[in-house]
């Protein structure tokens, strides 16, 4: 295992969590999160439907 | 239970000195006496000669001891651990069993004869012996009598436990702002896919969180409490391990007919840690015995969740998993691909890569395994470059399907694993000096019982829950080292743990003792 160096090639990708992240104390997932990302799918679709007559 | 001791059944009971040593030592557990003079010699010679033919009963053995110098004993005492027309042979036997069930309540056999050998009671006598004592037809009865709980836990899947981690919560909800986020800009349909998968997702997680929370419901009414495993959950991977785990013990041939119930910790759930960490610790005081996962990594919370139990006075069964690479391999092709990546990262950290056995195992299964797995992580990193949302499962096995080397991969690291694990339950066995705790209430030192199946496990709970356990005495001494004065071990036969210890540095015993014996410190 000689040929890397970890600690400098571990990219971090925007979905990685921090240390404080992942020894949050909070326990339960927010419900304004599902419900968020349900409003952004609605307007999502409803975008699509509205292009896809168009064509 | 059942016990052996090869010193004690090779004394020849045919010489004086030998029961003399058997019975002053051994039984009465005396370290300074009278040295074995001639008067002792001829008198004692008298007393087996007569015993030879006739048989030792209650008002003789209470004879031999006043002639040794020691105190009598109750019939009581006497009754619980020995018969009438006792034979010699019979005698060395029965004192390796007082033996047995004084390390095992005491931790010490002086303490143990003068605490026993008063009792004017059975009943006296078995509260002392607790729960040593009971008959395995009692604690079946007693198991079969029990009825179901009132509430019942709601089964989450194995493969929606880690739904119930946190830091698959912190990674979900971070993935989904992502989405979120990138949905303003315009919803592709790849992207709308993503996001109604982190939606059902999301959905899923909600429902195993309620599921947990109503299951914590359920086990704080619970009656009784058998068996607490102890384990890790941070990544998805353990709570999936551990879930499979729980399952297989629980619904094993031997251990279905007990009902027993357990605090299975991948099924419940709190709204905070002050909670979690306060039904766990109410758990570990209601049950019997814990079962400790040994897995990747050892946290904070499962090691003093190990130690909680030892310090009450409780059996521990540690299990260390022996990797059978075949099956090992195959089971990693499922797992996330960030796994493989923390794996590799912790196992150089442990110096696995630099042992020559298991260089050799390594090179075994590829030649270039340096290469391989470099090669390997290299093109992790760009894939997580590109592709940053861990649970969106479809693009990891599209990534392992092309790559050439996964199946390697997944070999090299089932090595490395079993290797790893091999090391650990050594540590636990023969290593580390916590893997024996002292019991505070009664400074009986209490001893990790480790077992490397779970076939084993089941075997050595339906065992220990029944008083069922065979163990064997044996002295730990390097004598090169004339500072060593040795160690009286009780090893449980099927896990070859040491269970029990009498240390033989008499001033670490006397100050032990001091402190722990008196009322009131």
């Amino acid at each position: 295992m000689s040929e890397r160096t970890y600690v400098s090639s571990s990219p971090k990708s925007a979905a990685d969590l921090t240390w404080e992240e992942k020894n949050d104390s909070s326990y339960l997932l927010k419900d304004e999160v599902i419900r968020e990302l349900q409003a952004a799918l609605k307007v999502a679709r409803e975008q699509q439907e509205t292009k896809e007559p168009e064509r | 239970m059942e016990f052996e001791d090869s010193r004690v059944q090779l004394a020849d009971v045919k010489e004086p000195e030998s029961i003399y040593k058997l019975v002053v030592e051994d039984l009465c557990g005396e370290k300074y006496y009278a040295p074995f003079d001639d008067i002792t010699k001829e008198q004692l010679s008298k007393f087996l000669k007569r015993v030879e033919t006739e048989g030792l009963n209650y008002a003789q053995f209470n004879e031999l001891l006043l002639l040794l110098d020691q105190d009598r004993v109750t019939t009581a005492f006497y009754s619980y651990f020995f018969t009438e027309k006792m034979s010699l042979e019979d005698l060395k036997r029965r004192i390796v069993r007082f033996r047995g069930f004084a390390i095992l309540s005491f931790g010490n056999f002086r303490f143990a004869y003068t605490k026993l050998s008063g009792c004017k009671s059975k009943d006296h006598l078995m509260r002392l012996l607790q729960p040593f004592c009971l008959l395995k037809e009692d604690v079946e009865a007693e198991f079969a009598s029990r009825p179901s709980s009132a509430l019942r836990i709601e089964a989450i899947p194995a493969e929606k436990t880690w739904c119930n981690g946190y830091i698959a919560k912190k990674k979900y909800e971070r993935e989904a702002q992502i989405i979120k986020e990138s949905l303003k800009s315009g919803g592709s349909k790849e992207l709308v896919k993503q996001a109604e998968f982190y939606e059902q997702l999301g959905l899923d997680i909600k429902d195993t969180e309620n599921k947990a929370l109503r299951n914590t419901d359920a086990y704080l009414t619970w009656d009784y409490m058998d068996v607490y495993v102890a384990t890790s959950m941070r990544n998805s991977w353990e709570f999936e391990d551990t879930g499979a785990f729980v399952f297989d013990l629980f619904h094993d041939k031997r251990i279905e007919p007990l009902k027993l119930r357990y605090f299975d910790p991948t099924q419940s759930q709190c709204a905070n840690r002050i909670d979690k960490g306060l039904v766990e610790a109410l758990m570990l005081k209601r049950a019997r015995c814990t079962v400790y996962m040994v897995q990747e990594t050892d946290t904070l919370g499962k090691d003093s969740e190990l130690a909680s139990t030892l310090a009450q006075g409780k059996p521990v069964i540690a299990y260390v998993p022996q990797i059978d690479i075949e099956i090992r391999s195959r089971r990693l092709l499922k797992f996330p691909l960030e796994f493989f990546k923390l794996r590799f990262q912790m196992l150089q950290a442990e110096g696995m890569f630099d042992d020559e056995r298991i260089k050799s195992k390594l090179a075994a299964e590829e030649q270039n395994y340096e290469k391989v797995i470099n090669d390997f992580l290299n093109s992790y990193d760009s894939y997580r470059k590109a592709q940053p949302l861990s649970l969106w499962a479809e693009k990891e096995e599209e990534f392992k399907t092309n790559s050439v080397s996964f199946n390697t991969i997944a070999r090299l690291l089932a090595v490395l694993e079993g290797a790893s694990f091999d090391k650990r339950a050594l540590i636990l066995t023969e290593t580390h000096p916590l893997s024996l705790q002292v019991h505070l209430e009664s400074g009986v030192a209490n001893g990790v019982l480790v077992v490397r199946s779970k076939e084993q496990c089941a075997q050595v709970l339906e065992q220990l829950l029944l008083n069922e356990l065979t163990f064997s005495f044996e002295i730990v001494q390097d004598k090169s080292k004339p500072s060593d004065k040795g160690v009286t071990v009780l090893r449980e036969k099927t896990s070859k743990s040491p269970f029990r210890a009498v240390t033989h540095y008499e001033k670490l015993a006397n100050s032990f003792w001091n402190f722990y014996l008196v009322p009131g410190i």
